[in-house]
């Protein structure tokens, strides 16, 4: 009857879990991380404000402006729901990218059970082989770590190669998606701005209102014009949180080769936090 | 003619949002000598420049699916990658309990009782499926 040894037993086991602590804690630094970025990039579905309803408010202002209300608001707003569709194809493609690289470096992906195993060795013996329950109790343990080192090193080594050669895309990808949101929807915040301006300037210089009413009417401007400082200080953080994902993942690509370095860990884990704070000040400000 | 870049169409709308002030400006400071007809049509030209400028912000942003098309396709096919590593890995889970199965069927051949061997087809059966 074939038996491992005592001493093999332990050195084995000794070293598998080294290698499945130390390929666990550097995975678990980028799936923080990745979790975070998608956490942060799903918050453009909370942002307050979109291309088409912008377009819809212009197009309500102008009909009210005019003394002009219809059943039915006609507003041709095509080109502004295009755009909406530009933002969300971009940012479905990111958030896809973020969840599949968060699964990857999950632990519990190759958090392997090997217990089925076990009961077809110690129900029995196989013809001339008899196995103790013991023995396959401590090959089970050893052969669980030692595949568990395996496949951690395997989503390791595919981690490094994923984001080596996403990054540059990545990189565009989010550059444009802050564009589209901190110049572009943020920038149609500041025409609403505008439009508010000349339209309360009007009012206050209009002879037929008394002074009441025009100190109405100032007080209006002044709410409108808070709230939409508050949609736009929501969009620029989400604008930020899309910064930091980008700034991360372009460590993430350079030190990719240094996972296993503390610093590495500290510095994933420096973004990781940033993204919280920024996530949030942004539901602070839905409030 | 060349097309208008996402870049150039936001560049664009920057400039209009500054020309409308400026009209606005100009009207609400000279307000007591303009007449009504006057007024009343810069306050419409402001409207359009503004409503220019807008709708060139909503331009650049369609512009922008113009510049990334590439890297979209790239990010889409390596996401498809990455799962199918994910599917691989999830894999091997159901490969111990195939094998697992496999081990019992041998046992029950080699053991030569018909009764085990009936119940670990049926276990191997479910392990494939």
């Amino acid at each position: 009857m074939k038996r491992i040894r005592s001493g093999n037993r332990y050195l084995l086991l000794i070293l598998g879990l080294a290698l499945v602590l130390n390929s666990c804690v550097n995975l678990r630094s980028v799936n923080s991380y990745s979790l975070k970025s998608t956490e942060s990039l799903k918050k453009f579905e909370e942002i307050s404000y979109s291309f088409a309803e912008h377009c819809l408010d212009r197009c309500q202002f102008e009909s009210v402006q005019d003394f002009s209300i219809k059943r039915t608001a006609e507003c041709d707003c095509k080109l502004y729901e295009d755009a909406d569709k530009a933002a969300t194809t971009i940012y479905k493609r990111l958030r896809g990218y973020f969840e599949a690289l968060s699964a990857l470096t999950n632990n519990e992906l190759t958090d392997y059970s090997l217990d089925a195993l076990k009961e077809p060795l110690t129900a029995g013996g196989f013809g001339s082989i008899e196995i103790e329950a013991a023995d396959v109790n401590a090959a089970s343990h050893i052969a669980t770590i030692l595949l568990r080192a395996t496949t951690d090193l395997y989503r390791k080594n595919k981690t490094k190669t994923y984001v080596a050669e996403a990054n540059a895309d990545i990189q565009i990808l989010l550059k444009k998606f802050n564009e589209i949101t901190r110049s572009n929807l943020s920038g149609l915040l500041d025409f609403k701005k505008e439009r508010l301006f000349s339209y309360y300037r009007e009012l206050l210089v209009d002879t037929s209102l008394s002074t009441y009413e025009k100190a109405q009417a100032g007080r209006e401007y002044y709410q409108e014009l808070s709230a939409i400082d508050t949609q736009q200080r929501q969009i620029e953080a989400f604008a930020r949180s899309v910064d930091r994902i980008a700034k991360g993942h372009q460590e993430l690509y350079e030190n990719r080769n240094k996972m296993t370095a503390k610093e590495f860990k500290e510095l994933i884990r420096g973004y990781t936090g940033d993204l919280r704070n920024i996530i949030s000040e942004f539901n602070a400000l839905k409030r | 003619m060349a097309k208008l870049t996402s870049k150039q169409a936001r560049e664009l709308a920057h400039k209009f949002l500054g020309l409308g002030q400026a009209i606005g400006d100009f009207r609400f400071d000279n307000w007591d000598e303009l007449t009504k007809s006057e007024s009343q049509k810069l306050a419409s030209f402001q409207r359009s420049i503004l409503n220019s400028g807008e709708d060139m912000l909503a331009l650049s942003t369609t512009l922008v699916l113009d510049d990334v098309e590439a890297s979209l396709n790239r990010i889409g096919t390596l996401t498809t990658k990455v799962k199918d590593t994910v599917k691989g890995l999830q894999n091997i889970q159901k490969g111990i309990k195939l094998a697992a199965s496999i081990m019992t069927l041998g046992a029950a051949i080699i053991s030569k009782n018909p009764f085990s061997i009936v119940e670990a087809i049926g276990d191997l059966e479910k392990a494939v499926s």
